[in-house]
C-alpha cells in the first residue's frame, strides 16, 4: 500500500500519512479554497492543486516538497475566439481531471476541464494548450452537454502505459473518446452503452460515464461507473457490456476502482437512484465484484448503517494493494486494509471531498 | 478600464487573471465601482471614468 493519501476538498488540499499503523494528517494547504483535484505525478513526486476559487477563477499550483511550499503556474486558458456554443465564449470553469503523460513523455501532463476542453502541457505544466482536434470534434457543439456540471466536462483521462500515445477520456455528457496518436485524431467509443435519458437511445454521443478507469494489470480491461449502470470493456472500450445490477445495489453511483493486481476485481460506491443521490436507505456501502461484474458483494462492516446521507464523488474511491480508501460528500474519510471486507474511519469531520489519491 | 488592467498586469504579473477571465470579462463574483457606482459593462469594461476617478475592486460577499 502506498502510504500517503491526497484529498481535494471543498475547503483545501489535505494529505494524510500512514505511520505506525495509523493515518495522521500531514499537510493542509489552501485553507478555505475549493480544490477540485489534488494530484501527485508519480514520475516526479510533484503535487498539484487544481483550485476553484469562488471569486478568482480556476488556478493551478504545484509543490516539490510535499506541500510545504507551492508555486502558481498559469492555469489553462481557452484561446481567443473559443466558443462553447455559437455566441457563447469559452473560459476555463473547472479542472476536473489530471494525468501525467507516461514514461515515454516525461514532460507531458494532460488536464480535463469544464466546458469540455482537454489541455496538454509538454513542459511539465509550465504552460497548457487546448487540444484543438478534440475541441473541434464535429460532435461537440450539438452532441455534448452538461452532466454533473452546467457544461460538458472531461473528468477522466486514461493513458495506456503500453502505448502512451493512446489515451481514453471520459466526458459528461458525451461518452468515451479515444486517441491513438497523442490527440491528433479522436474516435468515439460508446458501443454497447445505453442512456435512458436520451431521446435517441442509439445516439452517437450524449452518454454519461461518471468515471472511466483501466486495470493496471491489463489496461485493455476498462470499467466505468455510468449514470445508467456499470459498464465493463475487455477490448479497450471498443465494446461495452452492462454489468450493473438492474434491480440490485450495484447500479447507480459515481466512483469505481479496479484492483491493481486483478482486472476482474472492482469496487463501486452505490447511491440511491439518480434522483435523490443519497446513501441507499440511509446506509453506506461499497460493492465489490471478483468476477468481472457477474456478481457483486455488498460490503458494510465498519460503515454507518443508519441516518447516513453520504455519497462518494467520482474521484473519491481508490485502491492500492489490499487497501482501499474513499471520501464522501459529508466529509467522511474511510480506509479498508482488506479490500473492503472491513472499514475504519480516518476522519468524520472533513469538508466535502472532491478527490482522493494514494501516493508514495 | 481594460487598459488599466494591462498596466496593472505589467506591475503585478498574474493579478489580472484573478479579477478577469481569459476573455477579459469581470469574474462572476467580483465587482468594480467607479466613483462609488457599480459598472454596467462587465464584459468589455467600457464604463467611462476620468483621471481623478476612484476605481474600487471588491469581491462579492458570497460563499459559505
Amino acid at each position: 500500500m502506498k502510504s500517503t493519501l491526497l484529498l481535494g476538498t471543498r475547503k483545501g488540499f489535505v494529505s494524510y500519512q500512514f505511520k505506525n499503523g495509523e493515518w495522521k494528517s500531514e499537510n493542509l494547504s489552501f485553507e478555505g479554497v475549493p480544490v477540485s483535484i489534488a494530484y501527485a505525478d508519480e514520475r516526479t513526486g510533484t503535487w498539484w492543486a487544481c483550485l476553484d476559487h469562488g471569486h478568482w477563477g480556476v488556478k493551478l499550483h504545484r509543490s516539490n516538497n510535499r506541500g510545504n511550499t507551492w508555486e502558481e503556474v498559469t492555469a489553462p486558458a481557452y484561446p481567443e475566439g473559443s466558443e462553447i456554443k455559437d455566441g457563447i465564449p469559452a473560459t476555463t470553469r473547472y479542472i476536473w481531471a489530471m494525468a501525467h503523460g507516461g514514461k515515454k513523455f516525461p514532460s507531458r501532463i494532460w488536464l480535463g476541464t469544464d466546458p469540455g476542453g482537454l489541455f496538454l502541457s509538454e513542459d511539465n505544466g509550465n504552460s497548457f494548450q487546448l487540444v484543438e482536434s478534440l475541441w473541434n470534434h464535429p460532435t461537440r457543439k450539438e452532441g455534448w452537454f452538461g452532466g454533473g456540471r452546467d457544461q460538458p466536462g472531461i473528468h477522466s483521462i486514461v493513458v495506456d502505459p503500453r502505448n502512451e500515445e493512446r489515451i481514453h477520456i471520459g466526458i459528461s455528457c458525451a461518452g468515451v473518446f479515444e486517441t491513438t496518436d497523442s490527440g491528433k485524431k479522436w474516435h468515439i467509443r460508446n458501443k454497447g452503452m445505453w442512456a435512458d435519458f436520451l431521446p435517441n437511445p442509439d445516439a452517437e454521443t450524449g452518454y454519461d460515464p461518471h468515471i472511466l478507469v483501466a486495470a493496471n494489470s491489463n489496461p485493455d480491461m476498462m470499467w466505468q461507473q455510468n449514470h445508467c449502470s456499470i459498464f465493463k470493456s475487455s477490448d479497450s472500450a471498443m465494446n461495452w457490456e452492462d454489468v450493473g445490477q438492474k434491480d440490485g445495489t450495484a447500479r447507480f453511483g459515481f466512483a469505481i476502482a479496479v484492483a491493481e493486481d486483478n482486472p476482474n476485481q472492482a469496487w463501486v460506491a452505490p447511491a440511491n437512484s439518480d434522483t435523490t443521490r443519497t446513501a441507499i436507505k440511509g446506509a453506506l456501502c461499497i460493492c465489490r465484484t471478483d468476477d468481472g461484474g457477474k456478481s457483486w458483494k455488498v460490503q458494510t462492516k465498519g460503515l454507518p448503517q443508519e441516518n447516513c446521507y453520504d455519497i462518494v464523488y467520482r474521484h473519491c474511491l481508490v485502491n492500492s494493494g489490499d487497501a482501499l480508501a474513499f471520501g464522501t460528500t459529508t466529509g467522511n474519510l474511510f480506509f479498508s486494509p482488506d479490500r473492503g471486507e472491513s472499514w475504519q474511519t480516518i476522519n468524520n469531520y472533513l469538508p466535502m471531498i472532491y478527490s482522493v489519491q494514494f501516493v508514495d | 478600464m481594460a487598459e488599466i488592467f494591462k498596466e496593472i498586469e505589467t506591475n503585478y504579473p498574474g493579478l489580472r487573471s484573478y479579477v478577469l477571465d481569459e476573455r477579459g470579462s469581470l469574474r462572476r463574483h467580483v465587482n468594480i465601482f467607479i466613483d462609488g457606482k457599480m459598472i454596467n459593462d462587465r464584459n468589455k469594461l467600457s464604463d467611462a471614468f476620468s483621471s481623478n476617478s476612484e476605481i474600487y475592486i471588491m469581491q462579492a460577499l458570497s460563499g459559505g
